[in-house]
């Protein structure tokens, strides 16, 4: 066994039986075959580079224009399996079209030209050459038809992958913590989970999600999805049916007072689809009333826009007039705008039937819509945001010329393009109730259109989910809540959901069927959805259990195990923490924003401000998908992150008297130093620095041994060196790993040393120099119990060096 | 070892696959003389910077460089007289809008002294106009992706994200994203800095007050500031080491290369400064200055000059004019112009025009006639503007009929029959003019499958970024 191999195995089994006891590593030895098998040669070669990467699945899907083509039913769906036996048998059909040299179809068909003779012509035009790879290649296939391979495929997919070592309960929860609500867990949280183990966990994850933080991290995700936060600075009514749209200009009001009513009323509105989808959370409802609750979501600002009246009302004695803006905005914020009611509205008379986010103005106007795009701008996105289907990833371009195509209308009768327009225009057709101002009206719009244009009507699809699940007749009016209701029992709307909050949580990647890690990421796709379904939509279910699974939980792997690199290829988080949780990371763990004027609470840190889209971030208009890679730029918005904050927390915490009070520093007192500058003077400041413990965990130094404490019985220290000291440095480091870093670590662990050596040797260099300068920003003064104006004992400096190492860390910064 | 031309080669047919190592990238290329440190300083001949300028929307090409005039009849093209358009070299130019006090257009300019007859005028040497390529799709979706990768896949590779990663895809600001296609496939992250002066913050991290001139405090001594980056690094790692999920692996590696360059940001502090005093000297009208690329650019050109940068992405948007065309289109094409002029002059101002290397182009086209909202719609087919002193310009590829549908062209570029019954030949394809792209950079498409390893270990394949073509693709549009 290598070296590091036991060492590996040492401390994962440590952490595991030790540290978290309830927690367990899953260990298969079973060694993967070399051997492919059929269906795993379909997956890999055919489906993703030649079935969808040609486009094949454009035309010969379930319902697409070629789902049944001559003598073949071809029928594919997203579901491989069923696919890879749709080959098979087209394949091996003996009824099929024969070409050339007595082959089938599946072979020649698609290096044929484009036509509609059936023995001679395809008609998709030639797809691939025969002397393609892609020829080849599916010549390969059908020959394992005919001599099926003895190979076969693992069927059965272990939830937790084997040989992967999984994050314990209390880890999980500090994981959770910081992804919910943006804080750490408190010594009863963790004290409940370390009792009761995994329920203990579920019980404690449930108390986070009533937590008014865990709301606002909902706020985020959700417009991750929806992205109506593009309306927030924006007046998006009309002014001629929503007279009262800006009711604030009507109220004579100073400034200052008019500009902060009408900026949260702006607010407000935008935010409608996302609070619906709080509010559907909060209640514990079942999450697929996003797209079939018959009301919308108003608070006191919107509703005076709206012109409807809700339980909580603002009065205009109730509007602040500050002449600081801050001040009366934040007033608004904190006392009206939360309370956000259901509403039915009615808009000249007529009631508008509501279907969830899909009727809401700043949902519609979000995905606008054109007199010639006839809502199909809109029917992309519900099949993206909501069944699962993002027709651009899923359908090649056509290799036609749309310029020439000889067809009087194109979308419906020509293949190039009724791939796609069979899929979206159904769906387009159930928004025509509502224009592109997101204005309902019973009357149709194509036939509105069509009074000054043409007869749109005649040339759009059936309406309905798809052109086999048309729309009932007494729909004509309220399309859109069909749409809710066949939305909600679709599977794939589970599905939907849950891919975004699983890769919302934790980083999942979208994969294509056929790469690397795509079966194990849809086997879970797939059972949580399954369950999400059956729970009735229960959105918090949803979460523990992406909480408690591989993909969140995953944290190494056995190197002395043999995996499945396809299993493992995605699990695990790894991704660097978004500008807003990164900003609650650095409230939660040291206390304060890092902001222009930290010591206030309310000042709006630079991570949402002036770094955000630096730091990749998205402004929902036109930076719409966060930057998850790091740059340079945001390598050093984290490194002065570090520097700044830890100036400012560590003269602030010694500030305070009694450590028992203090977060930071609850071992080491700003006194407390390993060996006195005249002391240090003998020691070479290059032997202080010396990384052997970095190399070897028994490396030595010339100077001092690396071993310096390791409990009360050991005295193997340096002769210079306090033990008592050393000893309550080592203490606070040990908490600060924790604390910072989420890191639970014996007092004798090599990290503890390095930090230890990194600390000492910034002491000795400030020490020698005499150096107890403090810039004004790193000092403490009207504040705590005692003013701190100078580095007497040449420790802050040393306690700085230790902040901003762990602050800069890897483990601060990425989740 | 490899040359540093076998080494193209290989970048060419891939630069690398989702896991590349800069490392070795850089390696290869010092070994070849090639000063990586210093993109700008190199000793080699494609250390231009390439600009990838996107009209975002869907731009009308009828309204520059392909230009019809209007015929007199209901289905009209454009707006102007036919006799307004102007010959520049073998280009047909479109004359500029002339606006009226409320900003909606009033009339067409004629002759000299217009924008766009005198930007073509002053560079069609160093000019070629490709029209008439056909995008295959009406799509806002694909369209970006198709133009600037060359393939219709969701997540491919970037033009100007190649090039980037093939010429120093460990520069702190490589590949710089200003909107348009930017997809990197990993090879390389893309810098967005939409705020130059807080680059100014945030590049100097030990420094108390980063933007003052009087207090010039650190946090720490530079010998403890690197102790503590140095401690950081060897923990990383450290923990790297022992770490094996691949993921995770990844992510750290992504970090760790993110840091190679926290301290060249200062070196493009102070070019930014430079080019702030030559562009004050140039005494530009204010229309080049607040164009939107020309702000763009100016952060660009600081960080190219500061020898951190390759390429870039160049953003314009508003061109999506479903109705009211051209009162909302033809600004935004003058946008664009009075950029491109910005660009070459702040460059000619310090003698380095001739290593722009300008890309103009477009989601798609519009529908060759007006709608009933007086909008255009879109329309497959669509114009690039290449600028680059390699071409031997001026140079015109590809045309449009009188309905602007794409011509076909056989060898030599000779335009089939006239009348359209000779189909030998085909149109210009996008497949071609990314082709001719990475054979104009250097980094030609090539033919073997290739695997290499990052400093880290890891094995990624070059072939990834292959251009996947027929054997008719052609690659000599440019050179």
């Amino acid at each position: 066994m290598r070296k590091s191999y036991f060492y590996l195995l040492l401390v994962a089994i440590f952490f595991t039986y030790h540290c978290d006891k309830k927690s367990g590593v899953i260990i298969d030895s079973t060694n993967q075959a070399d051997c492919v098998s059929d269906e795993k040669y379909f997956q890999t070669n055919i489906w993703n580079p030649i079935i969808r990467g040609k486009g094949c699945f454009g035309c010969h899907r379930e319902n697409g224009v070629a789902e049944s083509s001559a003598t073949v039913d071809w029928g594919l769906t997203e579901d491989l399996s069923t696919n890879f036996a749709t080959l098979k048998r087209i394949a091996n059909s003996t009824t099929g079209v024969k070409m050339l040299d007595g082959r089938l179809s599946l072979l020649y068909k698609a290096t044929l030209p484009i036509g509609t003779n059936v023995n001679t012509q395809h008609a998709g035009g030639i797809i691939y050459n025969k002397t393609s790879v892609e020829f080849t290649t599916m010549q390969q296939f059908v020959d394992r038809t005919n001599n099926p391979s003895t190979c076969t495929s693992s069927s059965k997919i272990k939830d937790v992958p084997q040989g992967i070592v999984l994050a314990g309960y209390i880890e999980t929860l500090q994981k959770a913590g910081l992804s919910l609500i943006g804080r750490i867990p408190t010594k009863v949280e963790e004290d409940q989970v370390y009792e009761s183990g995994f329920q203990g966990l579920q019980k404690v994850l449930d108390e986070f999600m009533n937590e008014k933080s865990f709301y606002d991290r909902l706020r985020e995700l959700f417009n991750d999805l929806i992205l109506t936060d593009k309306f927030i600075f924006s007046n998006i009514l009309d002014n001629e049916t929503f007279v009262n749209a800006t009711w604030y200009d009507n109220l004579n009001l100073p400034t200052n007072s008019r500009n902060a009513l009408r900026n949260i009323t702006r607010l407000s509105i935008a935010r409608s689809p996302v609070e619906l989808m709080v509010h559907v959370v909060k209640n514990n409802e079942p999450f697929s009333e996003i797209v079939t609750a018959n009301y919308m979501m108003v608070n006191p600002f919107s509703a005076r826009s709206y012109g409807v009246l809700p339980s909580i009302t603002i009065k205009d004695n109730d509007i602040p007039s500050s002449n600081d803006y801050n001040q009366n905005y934040k007033y608004l914020l904190d006392n009206f705008y939360k309370k956000y009611n259901p509403v039915v509205l009615n808009v000249n008379n007529v009631a508008i039937p509501h279907a969830g986010i899909l009727t809401d103005n700043a949902f519609l106007l979000r995905y606008p819509t054109t007199r010639t795009n006839v809502n199909r701008h809109r029917a992309h996105n519900i099949l993206k945001i909501f069944l699962n289907f993002d027709i651009l990833k899923e359908i090649n371009l056509p290799n036609v010329d749309l310029s020439n195509l000889p067809d009087v209308n194109p979308t419906f009768t020509n293949p190039a393009c009724t791939g796609c327009h069979i899929i979206m225009d159904p769906i387009a057709g159930l928004f025509k109730n509502w224009d592109q101002n997101a204005l309902y009206s019973p009357r149709d719009w194509f036939d509105k259109i069509s009074l000054s244009s043409n007869n749109y009507s005649q040339k759009m699809r059936v309406v309905g989910l798809s052109e086999f699940t048309p729309m009932p007749a007494g729909y004509d009016n309220n399309s859109l809540q069909w749409l809710g209701q066949k939305i909600k029992s679709d599977a794939r709307f589970a599905k939907s959901i849950t891919s975004h909050i699983l890769r919302a949580l934790t980083g999942a990647k979208y994969i294509e069927p056929g790469q690397p890690g795509y079966d194990y990421q849809n086997s879970i796709i797939e059972k949580y959805s399954v369950n999400f379904s059956k729970s009735n939509f229960n959105f918090k279910n949803l979460i523990k259990e992406i909480i408690s699974g591989p993909y969140f939980r995953a944290k190494n792997v056995l190197s002395l195990v043999a995996v499945n690199e396809n299993d493992i290829f995605d699990i695990g988080i790894g991704r660097m923490l978004t500008p807003e949780q990164l900003s609650r990371k650095i409230k939660s763990v040291l206390g304060q924003n890092w902001s222009v004027n930290p010591w206030d609470p309310e000042d709006i840190p630079y991570l949402l401000s002036r770094y955000k889209l630096l730091y990749g971030g998205i402004d929902s208009n036109t930076n719409t998908v966060r930057v998850s890679t790091p740059n340079a730029v945001m390598a050093n918005i984290q490194m002065r992150m570090a520097t700044s904050m830890a100036c400012q927390v560590v003269a602030k915490d010694f500030g305070i008297l009694d450590k028992n009070s203090r977060s930071l520093f609850t071992f080491a007192e700003k006194e407390f130093i390993p060996f006195t500058a005249s002391q240090a003077v003998a020691i070479p400041v290059t032997s202080l620095e010396a990384d052997c413990a970095l190399t070897t965990p028994t490396g030595t130094c010339n100077v001092m041994n690396q071993d310096i404490y390791h409990g009360n019985n050991d005295t193997t220290y340096s002769s210079i060196e306090r033990a008592d000291a050393v000893l309550q440095i080592k203490r606070n480091i040990q908490h600060l790993h924790k604390k910072i870093l989420g890191e639970i670590l014996p007092i004798f662990d090599a990290e503890i040393n390095n930090t230890y050596k990194l600390w000492r040797a910034t002491y000795t260099e400030y020490a020698l120099a005499n150096d107890k300068t403090l810039d004004s920003q790193c000092m403490n003064y009207n504040r705590g119990d005692i003013n701190i104006y100078s580095d007497e004992n040449y420790t802050i400096k040393a306690w700085q060096a230790v902040i901003t190492y762990l602050l800069s860390d890897y483990r601060f910064v990425f989740e | 070892m490899i040359s540093r031309n076998d080494f193209l080669k290989k970048l060419g047919l891939g630069v690398a696959g989702l896991s590349v190592g800069p490392w070795v990238i850089n390696e290869i290329l010092k070994a070849d003389g090639f000063d990586h440190d210093n993109y700008f300083n190199a000793v080699a001949p494609n250390n231009k910077l390439w600009l990838a300028v996107h009209a975002s929307g869907g731009w009308d090409p009828t309204s520059l460089v392909d230009p019809k005039g209007d015929d007199g009849t209901s289905k009209r093209i454009n707006k102007f007289a036919i006799s307004q358009i102007q010959n520049v070299g073998p280009f047909k130019i479109a004359p500029n809008a002339i606006y009226n006090t409320a900003g909606n257009v009033n009339g067409f300019a004629t002759g000299a002294g217009t924008l766009n007859f005198d930007f073509f005028n002053t560079y069609q040497n160093n000019m070629c106009i490709v029209n008439g390529i056909d995008f295959k799709t009406n799509s806002h979706g694909d369209g970006p992706r198709y133009i600037w990768s060359g393939s219709n896949r969701v997540g491919t590779a970037s033009f100007p994200a190649i090039v980037a990663a093939a010429f120093a895809p460990s520069q702190p600001l490589a590949f710089m994203n200003n909107g348009g296609y930017a997809e990197t496939a990993g090879l390389l992250p893309a810098s967005q800095i939409n705020n130059a002066s807080l680059i100014q913050e945030i590049a100097l991290p030990n420094r108390v007050a980063p933007t003052s001139s009087s207090n010039l405090s650190s946090f720490f001594t530079t010998k403890t500031f690197d102790r503590i980056k140095r401690s950081r690094d060897t923990r990383h790692a450290n923990i790297r080491k022992t770490q094996l999920l691949p993921k995770l692996k990844d992510a750290m590696d992504k970090l760790s290369r993110s840091r190679i360059g926290e301290q060249k940001l200062q070196q493009f502090i102070s070019q930014l400064t430079a080019v702030d005093t030559t562009i004050a000297s140039l005494n530009l009208a204010p229309e080049y200055l607040n164009a939107r690329i020309s702000q763009q650019f100016r952060v660009v050109y600081a960080a190219y000059k500061a020898g951190i940068t390759v390429s870039a992405t160049l953003n314009q948007g508003g061109f999506d004019t479903h109705g009211n065309h051209d009162n909302r289109h033809l600004p935004n094409l003058d946008n664009i112009m009075y950029g491109l002029n910005f660009i070459m002059a702040l460059s000619g101002a310090e003698g380095i025009s001739n290593r722009m290397s300008i890309m103009v182009a477009s989601d798609f086209g519009r529908t060759p006639k007006y709608n009933a909202g007086n909008g255009k719609d879109h329309w497959p087919i669509s114009s690039m503007i290449v600028l680059n002193p390699d071409i031997g310009g001026p140079k015109l590829l590809g045309g449009t009929d009188s309905g602007q549908r794409a011509l076909k062209y056989g060898s030599n570029f000779v335009q089939d029959n006239p009348n359209g019954t000779d189909t030998t030949g085909s149109e210009f394809r996008i497949t071609d003019i990314q082709n001719s792209l990475r054979k104009l950079a250097g980094i030609q498409t090539f033919t073997d499958a290739a695997t290499s390893q990052d400093a880290l270990g890891n094995t990624f394949d070059l072939d990834d970024h292959q251009i996947k073509a027929d054997s008719n693709v052609r690659d000599n549009l440019f050179i």
